[in-house]
């Protein structure tokens, strides 16, 4: 809420001299913070208050006029050219930037001839002057503008100096969204008294009629409108507010429209309490009816929109139709107009839930619902309604009709709340002496009934809705002595571990930084079409992601069901930006819909790796599947010591992969875990990616990483190793050529390692590869014999070569 | 053999070894040739062996040539030999490289910078007894808003415009705050927890991102003080941004807490320098690095723990802006973009 230092001054009376500065520190300071601090009608010089003396249109310019001004009583007239159409007849007053005025912005103004005709200066409009956002005429100052003296100071005469303040309020204190409960803060926070704005009528009441006797108010649903008071001022004339009224709107905010219109926004931002005006005579029946709408029943507001309602929306009718959504927006039928001369005026509490949903469900959030949906006292809607009557007599000319209609069917009373001393020095960690808490508490307006003892009873009117339990006057003591006063002391608790922690994130993580690529995080959404491009099954869940009700973009309308589409959008962009070598990963949640409807979201990791390896001088060879297979495995070995017990086999169920370039990862139990490869050309053609990627991906949630590994002993006899070269078919797999090895079991085989895959056509058959093995000999108790270590090899050599009919190379 | 015939023979052997010898460049070569000399069946050994045929008058003359010449041939089989050395050490110490050609340089891995916060964070509050606690992203109305105190079509849900799921059933969480709710369901008093974790809102600008990380922080107990949240804030200020910096507590508003803070740190751009120019505080001298509150009783109902016997004190920062106060990343996009050269910089 924006709030004007100058109206919160004339609402509180200050024990000593407060700057502005020292306003906005001590409202931050207490919760209701200032974001930002601006000075206002003060950014300008040589702007005066002066007179038309005489206006013609200019001879070769259709929209200006040559007025003639006067800024000293019976000088001699000053020619300025004016572009707006509102120049005023002779007597009007304007304000003039004369020749050597500066504007806000450093604008110097001079002498400048426009069209052929010498032009001194120029008449401001509200936002040359930094007062608003209106530039559809120049300022002219009304009736109040007849008693300034002419050639004054523009921003002194007319009081435009002020400092706004962007204030932040809190959902919970609807008190402070009217510059009466943010005064009644600060003379809490700096020591003074809080005043309420002049509200008595009896000046400008007329007797001769009864309000009671031109208006009846019936509320069919007290809970959803506790009061409604109505009150009518006969007589108006439609016409602007004063220049003061209007410029502190503008600085709140609202753009003035008229003095009927501008004295109900006024009141509002007063005191909180949003008020509407009706055209009396447009009222039918003399009657407002208070009561929800019929399903689809139809009504257009003053936005000339034709609206259709539900019953759960609150109308004020008349005697035959809809004239307002309740705290929402008045209907076009009623609405006060140039020609309005008796305004019916409602103040009026509905109920904050029941304006909030009409609101949010019409898309009509204003500064009167917004009130409303955070509460707007009852007991405050008698002095709004006498406020905005006395303003809309004194400057609409009107005068008051007796009495008023306030339907209240219950009175809302102040309740009384307990606190504990003790509790509070508990919870705070301060010790608030009894009379320090008593003024601390009254101060901000509570009254404290009894302060004996650890108990301190206290009052809370009803303006203060958000106090209704003993730590909420806690708060507002720690509140209103300080957070600051509050030490940092440590909690002596006596929490004992409960978890032990789960390492896979981190051992995960490690692995893949350990294997060169970066960690990505990307969003949880992502696109329908990304994910179909994916290639899933039909009915697999990673198809069928969960939607998003009310997303952002389409492309943040799902939410990921593998962390594929985010990734290899990554690639798209990292390639589109130059960067070709391209590693990354993503550890994180993927969100799958189980086949009873339930949401699981199991934590995956997914890589990435395009482009070429790590070279010395040279460019290094282009990245393939085992670099990919070899993160899987490094991954696999830091969360479970080694990535023996897992397997990789072709064809994986995962159709991101390239069929022939791909493999599942299985652990021990035969469960698939995983999958690494070649991204399938369709793919990566889908993500704009111009070369091959290859991927892994696990799902970590799947891994029951197992105890902690175990010391075994360091050999302390030395090992022995010895090859085996052979010609085999080449669709034979390495993996084959191991489970035979290790069929042998040979108990002295201590490991087994591939050296060579070699397929040169110069030296290998067609159809044939050579491949050289290494196996490691040795023995925990003694230093093996050539004589034993040739056995087992020759038995492995021999097995091999029978099994898989090959020869030796 | 005479004497005279032997000594002159023994003689040309010596110099003959020792102009044989300068010839020589390997230690091997150098020992062959010593053999043959110096071996039993060296030729040195064979004149010894005429030796017996002397008379014994000029044994002894004879013998004494015999050991100078042994002794001098070995005194310059270690001469040539460290003569060598020395020089195979010169020329490996001549040895040189173009120490200006790059490193070869495995390229390493980066954790994320959001991931480093987090994990820094955690081992923070790990320090203080705070352990991690998880939960899932897709959440139900109750454990992110209603047993949080937002009641249905409270105002301050507007605060945290919502992402829906399953026509309104589901959401994604606005906030950490959830697994508060899930840990004190679960678990009885002391609870003493941080929960990091994604959470998500509407939103859209260079500070804001619909998607975003949080660390939550728990603690239930007896004898919770709000002096404890600010100790705790304090001493996480000051491990993980600087220990010259303070805190301060703003009060504020959240449904869960009560009483509620803002909390600000000192800016730690301009601490040292001029304020006003700040565009990190813009001149406050200030930054907001989250919000914090002892525990509103409603939620302790909500979750059926005893609000007389207990209290505690909840706390939420946002990781990004960790990030962005630590280290001046000023587009939070950056960390969602999967670059490699935001990523590789950290």
């Amino acid at each position: 809420m924006l709030a004007s230092w100058s109206w919160l001054n004339e609402l509180v009376e200050f024990d000593r001299e407060i700057t502005a500065e020292e306003g906005a520190a001590a409202l931050t300071g207490a919760g209701l913070e200032v974001e930002e601090f601006r000075r206002v009608g003060s950014d300008f010089t040589g702007v005066v208050v002066a007179e038309v003396v005489s206006k013609e249109k200019h001879p070769d310019a259709d929209k200006l006029t040559i007025v003639n001004v006067i800024d000293a009583a019976g000088g001699e007239p000053t020619v300025v050219i004016c572009g707006a159409p509102n120049v005023p007849e002779a007597g009007g007053r304007v304000l003039w930037a004369k020749p050597g005025a500066v504007l806000p912005g450093g604008f110097k103004l001079g002498e400048k001839k426009l069209k052929g005709v010498m032009s001194a200066g120029m008449l401001c409009a509200e936002d040359e002057l930094g007062l608003g956002e209106g530039h559809d005429g120049i300022i002219v100052l009304g009736e109040e503008g007849k008693g300034l003296t002419l050639g004054a100071p523009a921003a002194e005469a007319l009081g435009l100096a002020d400092v706004v303040f962007d204030l932040c309020i809190p959902a919970n204190r609807a008190d402070a969204l009217g510059h009466v409960g943010i005064a009644r803060e600060l003379a809490a926070l700096l020591g003074g008294r809080a005043k309420l704005p002049e509200a008595d009528l009896s000046s400008v009441v007329d007797t001769s009629a009864n309000c009671a006797d031109m208006v009846s108010v019936t509320i069919k649903d007290a809970e959803a409108c506790p009061r409604y008071l109505a009150r009518i001022i006969k007589g108006v004339r439609v016409g602007p507010s004063p220049m003061w009224m209007q410029q502190r709107l503008r600085n709140v905010g609202v753009r003035p429209i008229s003095n009927l219109v501008d004295v109900t926004n006024y009141v509002m931002f007063e005191l909180g309490q949003p008020m509407h005006a009706f055209d009396y005579e447009k009222v039918q029946g003399q009657s407002i009816v208070v009561r929800h709408a019929a399903d689809g029943e139809k009504m257009t507001t003053l936005d000339d929109v034709e609206r259709s309602l539900l019953a759960s929306d609150l109308l004020i009718c008349d005697a035959t139709a809809p004239v307002a959504i309740a705290g929402v927006m008045g209907g076009q039928t009623s609405e006060v107009s140039d020609s309005t001369t008796s305004v019916l005026l409602e103040s009026a509490s509905f109920d904050a839930m029941t304006v909030r949903r009409a609101a949010k469900r019409l898309g009509l959030h204003s500064d009167a619902s917004h009130r409303f949906e955070r509460a707007v006292d009852p007991n405050g809607a008698d002095l709004a309604s006498r406020r905005a009557a006395l303003l809309l007599a004194q400057h609409g000319g009107g005068t008051v009709v007796d009495g008023s209609v306030d339907s209240y069917p219950t009175v809302a009373k102040p309740i009384t709340v307990t606190m504990r001393r003790s509790r509070c020095a508990a919870l705070s960690g301060i010790d608030v002496a009894r009379d320090v808490m008593i003024e601390t508490l009254e101060r901000q307006g509570l009254s404290v009934k009894q302060g004996e003892g650890d108990m301190i009873e206290v009052e809370v009117p009803t303006s203060r809705a958000d106090i209704t339990r003993e730590v909420d006057l806690i708060e507002e003591v720690v509140r209103i002595y300080g957070f600051a006063r509050v030490p940092a002391t440590l909690p002596e608790t006596t929490v004992r571990p409960k978890r032990r922690s789960d390492r896979r994130r981190v051992r995960a993580q490690a692995a893949m930084i350990q294997s060169g690529y970066c960690e990505s995080l990307t969003y949880g959404f992502t696109s329908p079409q990304k994910v179909a491009a994916l290639g899933y099954a039909k009915e697999a869940p990673q198809a069928n992601p969960i939607g998003i009700d009310n997303p952002m973009t389409v492309e943040q309308s799902v939410m990921r069901t593998s962390l594929w589409c985010n990734l290899l959008t990554s690639v798209a962009h990292n390639r589109k930006h130059g960067v070709d070598d391209v590693r990354l990963f993503e550890l994180g949640s993927v969100f799958l819909r189980k086949e009873d409807g339930s949401i699981e979201e199991p934590m995956h990791l997914c890589s990435v790796l395009a482009g070429q390896r790590d070279g010395w001088l040279r460019p290094g060879a282009d990245v393939d599947f085992f670099d990919a297979k070899g993160a899987a495995i490094t991954v696999l070995s830091g969360l479970f010591g080694s990535a023996e017990g897992f397997s990789f086999r072709p064809n994986p169920s995962s159709p991101v992969l390239h069929p022939g370039i791909s493999a599942g990862i299985f652990d021990a139990s035969g469960k698939e875990i995983g999958c690494v490869g070649e991204v399938h050309p369709k793919v990566r053609e889908a993500f704009d990616i111009d070369a091959p990627v290859f991927g892994v991906e696990l799902n970590i949630d799947a891994l029951q990483v197992p105890d902690d590994a175990q010391m075994t002993g360091i050999p302390r006899y030395p090992a022995v190793s010895r090859d085996i070269s052979m010609l085999v078919e080449d669709a034979v797999p390495s993996s084959q050529m191991l489970e035979i090895i290790q069929g042998c079991e040979e108990p002295l085989v201590a490991s087994v390692q591939v050296l060579e895959d070699y397929r040169d056509p110069a030296h290998v058959p067609a159809g044939k590869k050579g491949m050289l093995w290494s196996v490691t000999y040795r023995s925990p108790e003694r230093t093996l014999t050539d004589a034993e270590v040739d056995k087992a090899h020759k038995h492995i050599e021999e097995k091999l070569l029978g099994d898989l009919q090959a020869t030796r190379r | 053999m005479a004497t005279e015939e032997l000594i002159s023979k023994l003689t040309s052997l010596n110099e003959e070894f020792a102009s044989a010898l300068l010839l020589l460049s390997s230690e091997q070569e150098i020992r062959e040739v010593q053999a043959k000399y110096l071996g039993k069946k060296g030729m040195v050994s064979a004149l010894m062996r005429e030796m017996g045929k002397l008379p014994p008058e000029d044994k002894r003359t004879v013998g004494a040539a015999f050991n100078k010449v042994k002794t001098a041939i070995a005194g310059a089989v270690e001469g040539r030999l460290g003569e060598l050395t020395a020089a195979a050490e010169k020329a490996d110490l001549a040895r040189t490289v173009d120490i200006s050609l790059p490193g070869r340089v495995r390229a390493s891995g980066h954790t994320h910078i959001v991931t480093q916060v987090r994990d820094e964070s955690v081992a923070i509050f790990g320090e203080l007894g705070f352990e991690v606690a998880e939960g899932p992203q897709i959440e139900n109305d109750f454990n992110n808003f209603e047993a949080l105190g937002f009641s249905k079509d409270h105002p301050a849900r507007d605060e945290q415009d919502t992402f829906f799921v399953d026509d309104g059933k589901l959401l994604l969480r606005t906030h950490t705050s959830p697994v508060q709710i899930r840990t004190m369901l679960s678990e009885t008093p002391p609870i003493k927890i941080v929960a990091p974790g994604a959470v998500y809102r509407r939103d859209d600008d260079p500070t804001h991102s619909p998607m975003f990380g949080q660390i939550e922080g728990l603690l239930i107990d007896e004898n919770v003080r709000f002096s404890d949240l600010k100790g705790v804030l304090l001493h996480f200020v000051k491990r993980y941004f600087g220990e010259d910096l303070e805190i301060r507590f703003r009060p504020s508003f959240f449904p869960f807490v009560e009483p509620g803070a803002e909390v600000d740190m000192q800016c730690s751009f301009c601490i040292d320098s001029d304020s006003s120019k700040c565009r990190v505080c813009k001149g406050t001298t200030w930054v907001e690095i989250g919000g914090a509150g002892m525990v509103d009783p409603v939620v302790l109902e909500h979750v059926n723990i005893d609000t007389e016997k207990y209290t505690g004190f909840a706390f939420g920062m946002g990781l990004e802006r960790m990030a962005m106060l630590r280290h001046g990343v000023n587009d939070i996009k950056n960390f969602y973009e999967g670059d490699m050269r935001f990523l590789t910089q950290f």
